[in-house]
């Protein structure tokens, strides 16, 4: 299913984490019962925030529901496994027969996580289609919602007083395990092929879609996994503490695990780690201070809440200051390598880089296919075109931006899109990769109609694009970009997958593989974004500009390197450029669009002798009225009489 | 800055020559390169303005004309080169700091306050002078030169017609008294017919003292309005001359697209 | 009847309170996207400030200026030290920053004065209770409808006819097009910010000669129900937040008056409900406009 994916170095640096942590915690709680005890939860609290940051981290959507799910999972064990003695007092008129029930503690550790996932995942179809801060403040309502819930119905929970008399059975070696479990699954999902999908859509939702990742399901997925394990942890916290109430699961639980994802970074385990032993610390440290201590001769005023007032205090320093986290998105692994190339061991520095061959490089394993021109004749010699715009139209806000445009695109053949400002180019382009739909008019794909499709379905059908301004997955290695196309290929397209290893070499970005996309220069990243898109194995690439920025050396190299990637892939290009002495040399036949019309359509040659053309890009003459120009003011050539203009008692 | 908008100067019809030899440079841009995003937009574009002059930015689509004034405006921080006016270093001053200075800025597209009215886009243009009683003047100047404002004061901007909206948009610009007005392709959307009337006003500003700056990709038609004219392609400057220069189309196209005929 | 036109009272004077919280949160998003969860923050600052006059046995008018004073400069003192260094951020990262600020501030508040609430008697005069009709009206029930009224007719005024509240409608359309007429865009986000904190203070006061006593969480609680009236009326959207306010204020009294008792702690919970369906079915409600703020 591709949710989980083992390879060994993602395995074993999510077991070094928790090693060391909980090496941390084992020494810690050797220094008595109470100790243990804050070892323990500081365990849980691991869990809890690795487990919330599957979710925020992957997603980039902060939750503050997860807490909510914590609360859930701690009340629905606690019912569970209570003696029906202590039930019979606390929810004596509990529904289902519920007071007189006892279920063995990993039983009812077991239902608190399912029943905490199934609501969870009922929640989280509604969520994971919204963004940012609206999804944000209905995971809010969620937590509001429990709250009020785990108050209100005393029959069942009790109501706000404690519900006590919960089995203890959580001790620092089950935390410990629960931890290991969960750092290790969630590791293993975080670079499987949904875990991809759903770091990608992060970085860029449009550009995901673009090539095929349904985001809506993949963040579903994080989803439902983070509030497992949050389950997880507060059934576990239940069976610590012995006795639960409401308000241990609202704001204060909230602002700690926040502090704890703030501090160490949202966006990988690692850093989640790492927050959670910070501010643990901190927190002890704070509280030890705020019991008023006497220190030699000096006696501390008790202060209650100083450690809280420091979860603030991190996390206004650290959105202002570091808002990645300590860690950023490093995970542990690459603390080695980073310790590595320190020592000189590693070998990527960013000459080579620049080196790289041209793009689009046939690699010997590719045999030089049938001469370009063979295929160019596709549209004289009556094949079917590829992809079939008929009188497509589409207005925004009453502007009409493309007005009744039709164009064809022939197999293998390179098309341009050229035309002044405000013409429609990239408009058309964006209709025909699904970003917009058109108001009228009918796009045909091989055969298909695809007018109203999403650009995730347009894009598994086969056709690729690149984007104006460069839309890479910045925090995602090179070959991690690329692979998340590939990856789409394989699962819809199976005809037309290639290894992400081979489209690597074919583009001669082995130096650069590892790299996180977002450090390289910029003229790489565009051959990064090619790279991803061929990785679809598209029958159709659409080009939004590619030769923006580049000088007419580069300008160049790139007619090769386009040509290079039609003759390889044997796609069909159809391409948008101002650069006209590239897409003249480039294209083999081109549509003109003018205020979202198509006002010719030829050869380069033919284009470039249609007096048309010459009026589109430079405008007419002479306009009507420019002769009454010596005589009239302004305001009357608007026609509203009075030479106001020339008053002289201004 | 609240010098209030001068007299006419009588007599004056039509483009007047290229100033004279006497005549201030009120605006020098030196080498200026601006990136947008990892692009270069602007590769080391050097151009002037004397005071007086109308002067146009020519060039296709994507050639780096509207960077070029977001970067003399403070909009957008040029990454190395300079910019002087009125022999001031202004390079990567803010708008807000430029608009004190004197220059003043008709974006692309307008950017009208749509939910305000006509009345309420210009008192703004005037928020930060601070001689009211010539902000007030300037105010029934404008009213005069643009009657169909004055007619629509209390109207939602948002409500007026493309060539009304350009008008306004002029109008409110002129209220920051600026010396130096930037236009940044004010044909944009507009009927041909239109585009004449606007590009007259401009004249008619020019003999009213104002210096005048305009990028446009509508070449020809602003070419007789102008005293000169750059043309830039893919950031870097193809062409200047003066406009009858310009009016050898042959050439132009060259410089324009690259291709010749 | 006479229940039902109590509970109209009851609905507008709650609502009263609620729409200027929502404003007040309004105020600040619809110019700089962010979502200040601290500005209930404003309103606790406000009370202790007054709680420290008054313990300085000052008279009741000195209390209420400088609580207003201390609103208007934390609401400044906010802008500029935690939001002006990330303006630049995404609207999520500010939004955690205001939280961040809330912890900071009501743990303070319990840390340094006290943990425990801290009643604040309001003056006599407050208390004095008419007979209009058979229906018994509390003068500062009144006092809190005819305040409120006077505080959103000021903000209409300063919106419309002064030039800084242009610039402010402005800048909620189009940050970059303001600077362009010479706004400096600091004077800007700080008018708004210090509006906000006006508006928090006046609801401080309001709710005081209510509640009669602060607690140094009170905040918290008091934002969710600015917020909520926000969702309601579109975030953003002044008026709107104003409206979303009343609509809550007597939405809460209904419930409060009408549910059966076991089910009125739901309340809270059935108006988060009510907003996340709102936000579900409707999420372009925190949709930002063409040009957020990015100085």
């Amino acid at each position: 299913m591709g949710i989980f994916k083992f390879t060994r170095r993602n395995f074993i640096g999510g077991v070094v984490a928790c090693v060391l942590l909980g090496g941390a915690a084992l020494l810690y709680g050797t220094g008595g019962v109470s100790m243990r005890h804050i070892a323990t939860v500081m365990v849980l609290n691991a869990i809890m925030v690795v487990g919330t940051q599957v979710f925020v981290g992957h997603s980039g959507v902060l939750s503050f529901g997860h807490i909510g799910f914590v609360g859930i999972a701690a009340y629905v064990t606690a019912i569970l496994s209570a003696p029906a003695a202590v039930k019979q007092t606390v929810i004596p008129h509990a529904p289902l027969g519920l007071a007189s029930l006892q279920l063995p503690v990993p039983l009812a550790i077991l239902a608190a996580v399912a029943v905490t996932t199934a609501i969870a995942a009922i929640i989280g179809l509604f969520i994971c289609r919204m963004n940012g801060i609206a999804a944000s403040i209905v995971t809010f309502a969620v937590l509001i919602v429990v709250n009020s819930v785990l108050i209100n119905w005393k029959d069942l929970t009790g109501g706000a007083e404690a519900f006590y008399g919960i089995p203890v059975k959580t001790n620092l070696y089950w935390a410990l395990l629960g931890l290991l479990a969960t750092v290790v699954v969630l590791r293993l999902f975080t670079y499987s092929r949904v875990g991809l999908r759903v770091r990608a859509s992060r970085e860029d939702e449009v550009a995901a879609r673009s090539i095929g990742i349904g985001v809506h399901r993949s963040r579903y997925v994080a989803w439902v996994l983070s509030a497992m394990f949050t389950a997880l942890g507060g059934a576990l916290f239940a069976h610590l503490l012995g006795a639960i109430a409401p308000a241990l699961f609202y704001e204060n639980l909230m602002f700690l695990q926040i502090a704890m994802l703030v501090l160490g970074g949202i966006f990988s385990v690692t850093g989640a780690l790492v927050g959670v032993v910070v501010v643990t610390v901190i927190s002890e440290a704070l509280r030890w201070l705020g019991d008023g201590p006497q220190i030699g001769s000096l006696q501390f005023p008790m202060i209650v809440g100083l450690s809280s007032l420091a979860y603030g205090v991190i996390i206004v320093i650290f959105m202002i200051w570091r808002p990645g986290g300590l860690l950023g998105d490093r995970e542990i692994e690459e603390v080695w390598d980073w310790l590595k190339r320190r020592r000189g061991k590693d070998t990527v520095p960013v000459s080579t880089a620049a080196a790289a061959p041209p793009m689009g490089a046939v690699p010997a394993a590719i045999t030089a296919d049938p001469p370009a021109s063979q295929l160019t004749s596709a549209r004289r010699s009556g094949a079917k075109p590829i992809l079939v715009v008929s009188s497509v139209g589409i207005h925004f806000a009453g502007l009409r931006a493309v007005d009744d445009v039709s164009i064809e695109v022939y197999p293998g053949e390179i098309l341009g899109l050229i035309g002044p400002n405000g013409a429609g180019k990239t408009t058309l382009l964006n209709l025909i990769s699904g970003l917009y739909t058109a108001n009228s008019g009918e796009i045909m794909f091989q055969g298909r109609t695809v007018t109203h499709l999403a650009p995730m379905k347009i894009a598994r059908l086969g056709v690729g694009r690149t984007f104006q301004t460069t839309r890479l997955f910045p925090l995602l290695s090179v070959r991690e970009n690329v692979e998340t196309a590939s990856q789409v290929a394989q699962q819809y397209r199976p005809q037309v997958y290639r290894h992400v290893d081979e489209i690597i070499v074919q583009f001669g970005l082995q130096d650069v593989a590892q790299r996180k996309a977002g450090t390289l220069p910029f003229g790489i990243q565009r051959q990064v974004e090619i790279a991803r898109a061929v990785a679809l194995g598209p029958d159709l690439l659409l080009l939004d500009e590619p030769a923006a920025g580049t000088n007419e050396v580069e300008s160049l190299q790139l007619i090769d390197a386009v040509r290079r990637v039609r003759d390889v892939e044997k796609c069909a290009i159809l391409l948008i450029d101002h650069d006209l002495p590239f897409v003249m040399n480039l294209c083999e036949h081109l549509y003109v669009l003018d205020a979202g019309k198509v006002i010719a359509e030829g050869s380069p040659d033919e284009i470039q002798a249609d007096e048309k053309v010459k009026e589109a890009y430079l405008g007419t003459q002479k306009a009507a009225g420019a002769e009454e120009r010596k005589g009239g003011s302004a305001a009357e050539s608007f026609g509203q009489g009075s030479a106001a203009a020339s008053r002289s008692d201004v | 800055m609240g010098r209030p908008i001068p007299v006419a100067q009588t007599g004056a019809q039509g483009p007047a020559t290229s100033a004279g030899p006497c005549a201030t440079t009120m605006l020098r841009v030196d080498r200026l390169v601006t990136r947008y995003g990892a692009i270069e937009a602007v590769r080391g574009v050097s151009l002037t303005v004397d005071e007086g002059e109308i002067v146009a930015v020519l060039g296709p689509n994507g050639a780096g004309k509207s960077t070029i004034l977001a970067s003399i405006m403070g909009l957008v921080r040029p990454a190395s080169g300079t910019v002087h006016f009125l022999g001031k270093d202004v390079t990567g001053m803010e708008p807000e700091a430029m608009v004190r200075m004197g220059v003043g800025l008709v974006p692309e597209g307008r950017r009208l306050f749509k939910e305000l009215t006509v009345n309420d886009n210009l008192r703004l243009g005037a928020a930060t002078r601070k001689d009211k009683e010539a902000a007030k003047n300037d105010l029934e100047t404008m009213f005069a030169m643009f009657p169909i404002l004055k007619e629509r004061r209390n109207q939602l901007a948002g409500l007026l017609s493309g060539g009304e909206a350009q008008q306004l948009a002029i109008a409110r610009t002129m209220m920051t008294a600026p010396r130096l007005l930037c236009l940044d392709e004010p044909s944009l959307g507009l009927a041909p017919l239109l585009v004449s009337a606007v590009f007259e006003m401009l004249l008619d500003l020019r003999s009213r003292g104002y210096t005048i700056l305009l990028v446009e990709q509508n070449a020809l038609q602003v070419l007789e309005f102008v005293d000169r004219a750059y043309v830039i392609r893919s950031g870097e400057i193809k062409m200047e001359a003066s406009a009858e220069a310009m009016q050898d189309e042959k050439k132009l196209l060259h410089a324009y697209l690259g291709v010749g005929d | 009847m006479n229940t039902l036109l109590q509970q109209i009272l009851n609905g507008l004077t709650l609502g009263s309170t609620y729409a200027l919280l929502a404003l007040g949160i309004a105020m600040v998003f619809s110019i700089l996207h962010l979502v200040n969860f601290a500005h209930g923050e404003l309103i606790a600052l406000c009370a202790y400030a007054m709680l420290g006059l008054r313990y300085l046995n000052a008279p009741w008018i000195v209390w209420v200026i400088g609580g207003l004073a201390a609103a208007v400069v934390a609401a400044l003192a906010m802008e500029r030290l935690a939001f002006r260094p990330i303006r630049h951020a995404s609207p999520v990262s500010m939004m955690v920053a205001s939280l961040g600020l809330l912890i900071l501030i009501s743990f303070s508040l319990e840390a340094f004065v006290s943990p425990r609430a801290r009643a604040i008697p309001q003056p006599e005069w407050m208390n004095r209770v008419f007979l209009v009709g058979g229906l018994q009206v509390g003068l500062k029930y009144v006092l809190i409808i005819v305040v409120t009224g006077l505080s959103l007719l000021g903000v209409l005024l300063l919106l419309r006819r002064t030039i800084i509240g242009t610039a402010m409608r402005a800048a909620a359309e189009d940050f970059d097009a303001v600077r362009l007429m010479g706004v400096r865009a600091d004077r800007v986000i700080a008018t708004s910010f210090a509006l906000s904190g006006l508006l928090a203070g006046i609801a401080a006061v309001l709710i005081l000669s209510i509640r009669g006593s602060v607690t140094p969480h009170m905040g918290f609680s008091l934002v969710l129900y600015g917020f909520i009236g926000n969702v309601i009326g579109g975030l953003g959207n002044l008026w709107g937040a104003v409206l979303g306010g009343f609509l809550l204020g007597f939405a809460e009294t209904i419930f409060r008056a009408f549910l059966p008792s076991n089910m009125s702690g739901f309340t809270n919970g059935l108006l988060f409900v009510i907003v996340a369906v709102i936000l579900v079915l409707r999420p372009q409600v925190l949709m930002a406009p063409k040009s957020a703020a990015r100085v």
